[in-house]
């Protein structure tokens, strides 16, 4: 891989009024596919605005291939940017859409209109491109965001948790789209609040979470350092002391919490799979009826909380 | 960006706001027909039909001051002090404000292109789509006051007088949208209180009553001071005072004011950044 900096960010803070966004990040962001994983409000957005230009940063300076981006419109002329928002010139089509905003570039009506149908053949939108945006499905829109961020052929793309709202074909089309785009070489920033989507794009991830940057590198690295999260399940059952008692006698279970009034207890362990095998047995040998079994942190709001240790509490 | 603007304000409700704008003056002139033929001892036959020789009312020196009368009412009453004025102000907050408001601004600021081309553009763009409402409104007016008169009145429509003096009126309107546009434009950029414009619009309204050393802080006494020569009345309560500016100043401050109050939103923009949370 190149080891040319597309992006850099030194010292990057940005804060609305006394609501921090991002906070002293200081990242390089090389060639290739790079994922920007976090929680909702963990400063993606905000990240994305500054790199692309759209925000001044309160502190720190952003670059784009060596040159400041804010209020530097030729370097925002290197970025294709897809927003997070669903918000569009709706009474336009499809087509008149990207093609209109090409043209905003100074572009030729007729180079316009044929790289705006390339893009949305691209993006799968051919047969709809002539129909008028608001009769768009969310995915469509979503489609009809990435046909305007690639069609002129930018070299870095950013793009703005592009699977919100789609179903699971659009996600999985969406993916594999960012996936070809990586296999033709095009630098892509892509954030997104599920790990395993990002996963499913690209090795590189970069972790945020309250304005803060918790992890960079490879996706592998970060995971084993998950695998070493504890699991937390709550377990509904209808003798939950019992169950505390068998399931203490494990040696897979680091920790059980009573809470008698919902009939349940949460346990925690470290290797979740070894508690299956504890649950098993819970049933059949200490005759105990389990109603419920749910992992507790699967939302990676609590693996955010792990990585950063209780850092959000601390301030600014 | 030009393009791009009138496409989206043809599809849009400032379109429809010029052009109902526009129309007023046609509910007036229709009105001011109505009476004058009424006036002149016209009679319905029966009420379905009209009388067709009252539409040959000789037009005489009388006759026609009334009508160019008629004609200066509308075109300073519907058309400077209401349509114009508030189809610029439908106008203003869309440059900026509405497109934030409606989350697309970033499809703009992040165009490789400056700023000031984006305001220029739309300021443009609203130009073209506001103007040849208010010239097709203001023919119109001039037809249908003529109308009761049949083929004299057509005569006059069409005359080289008329004709002339039509295209200066529409060189006034002109001045007038582009001063107007410029105006609200700039205001909605420094204040983001309605109350400001209404204050405009109270102030335009109450220029024949104003002293003379305030009148000039007005558009409206330019734009008058350059309407055709009989624009002096009786007594109407927005008839021009018979003193005005002299036609440099008109000239400079209509030039003026709209590169002053579009280069200030151009500078603004500039620094503006694409957040759409307050």
């Amino acid at each position: 891989m190149s080891n040319v900096a597309l992006v850099e960010l030194s010292n990057v803070s940005r804060w609305y009024g006394e609501i921090i966004g991002v906070n002293r990040i200081s990242v390089t962001l090389r060639p290739g596919i790079t994922g920007l994983l976090g929680p909702n409000g963990a400063g993606k957005s905000t990240l994305m605005n500054l790199m692309a230009g759209m925000l001044a940063p309160s502190q720190g300076t952003v670059h784009v291939f060596d040159q400041p981006v804010w209020g530097n419109p030729n370097q925002m002329g290197r970025l294709g940017y897809c927003a997070q928002s669903d918000a569009f010139y709706e009474k336009l089509t499809g087509l008149e859409f990207v093609q209109s905003l090409l043209e905003v570039r100074g572009w030729m009506r007729s180079r316009a209109r044929a790289a705006a149908e390339h893009a949305m053949t691209q993006l799968g939108m051919a047969p709809n491109m002539t129909r008028k945006i608001q009769a768009y499905s969310k995915g469509m829109r979503q489609r009809t965001k990435v046909a305007l961020a690639i069609a002129h052929n930018p070299d870095i793309l950013i793009l703005d948790e592009p699977l919100n709202g789609l179903d699971a074909v659009g996600r999985h089309e969406m993916i594999e789209l960012v996936r070809l785009f990586g296999q033709e070489g095009r630098n892509v920033i892509i954030s997104s609040h599920v790990l395993h989507e990002i996963e499913a794009m690209t090795n590189n991830i970069l972790m945020m979470s309250g304005g803060y940057l918790l992890a960079e590198g490879d996706v592998k690295e970060v995971r084993s350092d998950l695998q070493e999260h504890p699991h937390q399940v709550l377990v509904r059952c209808t003798d939950p002391r019992k169950a505390a008692v068998f399931l203490l006698s494990r040696s897979a279970i680091q920790s059980v919490r009573l809470q008698e009034e919902d009939h349940a207890l949460v346990v925690e362990t470290r290797n979740i799979s070894a508690f299956y095998n504890d649950l098993s047995d819970l049933i059949l040998d200490a005759g105990i009826d389990v109603s419920l079994v749910t992992v507790a942190d699967e939302n990676i709001t609590s693996i955010f909380d792990y990585l950063s240790g209780g850092r959000k509490s601390d301030g600014v | 960006m030009v393009r791009l603007a009138l496409t989206r304000y043809r599809r849009s409700r400032h379109f429809w706001t010029s052009l109902i704008l526009a129309a007023v003056p046609l509910i007036g002139a229709s009105v001011f027909s109505l009476v004058f033929l009424l006036g002149s001892g016209f009679a319905f036959t029966n009420p379905l039909t009209i009388s067709v020789p009252l539409l040959d009312l000789e037009i005489d020196e009388a006759r026609m001051s009334e009508i160019v009368k008629s004609f200066q009412y509308i075109f300073k009453g519907a058309f400077l002090h209401f349509g114009v004025i508030f189809a610029a102000l439908s106008f203003a907050n869309s440059v900026i404000h509405e497109e934030r408001a409606e989350q697309t601004l970033h499809y703009l600021f992040l165009q490789p292109t400056r700023r000031w081309v984006i305001v220029i553009g739309k300021y443009i763009a609203f130009m073209l789509m506001a103007l040849p409402c208010f010239v097709i409104s203001l023919v119109l007016v001039k037809f249908i006051l003529l109308l009761p008169f049949g083929a004299g009145g057509l005569g006059a429509f069409f005359s080289a007088e008329n004709i002339s003096l039509t295209l200066k009126e529409i060189a006034v309107m002109l001045l007038a949208i582009s001063s107007f546009t410029a105006l609200f434009l700039g205001l909605s950029n420094l204040f983001r209180n309605p109350i400001v414009p209404l204050m405009i619009y109270g102030w335009e309204a109450a220029v024949s009553f104003l002293p003379a050393v305030l009148k000039q802080f007005s558009i409206t006494y330019y734009l008058k001071s350059m309407l055709p020569a009989g624009s002096t009345g009786s007594g109407s309560a927005i008839e021009f005072m018979a003193e005005g500016p002299s036609t440099l100043q008109t000239v400079l401050v209509l030039t003026l004011l709209p590169v002053v109050c579009v280069g200030i939103t151009c500078w603004r923009a500039s620094r503006q950044e694409c957040l759409y949370s307050d």
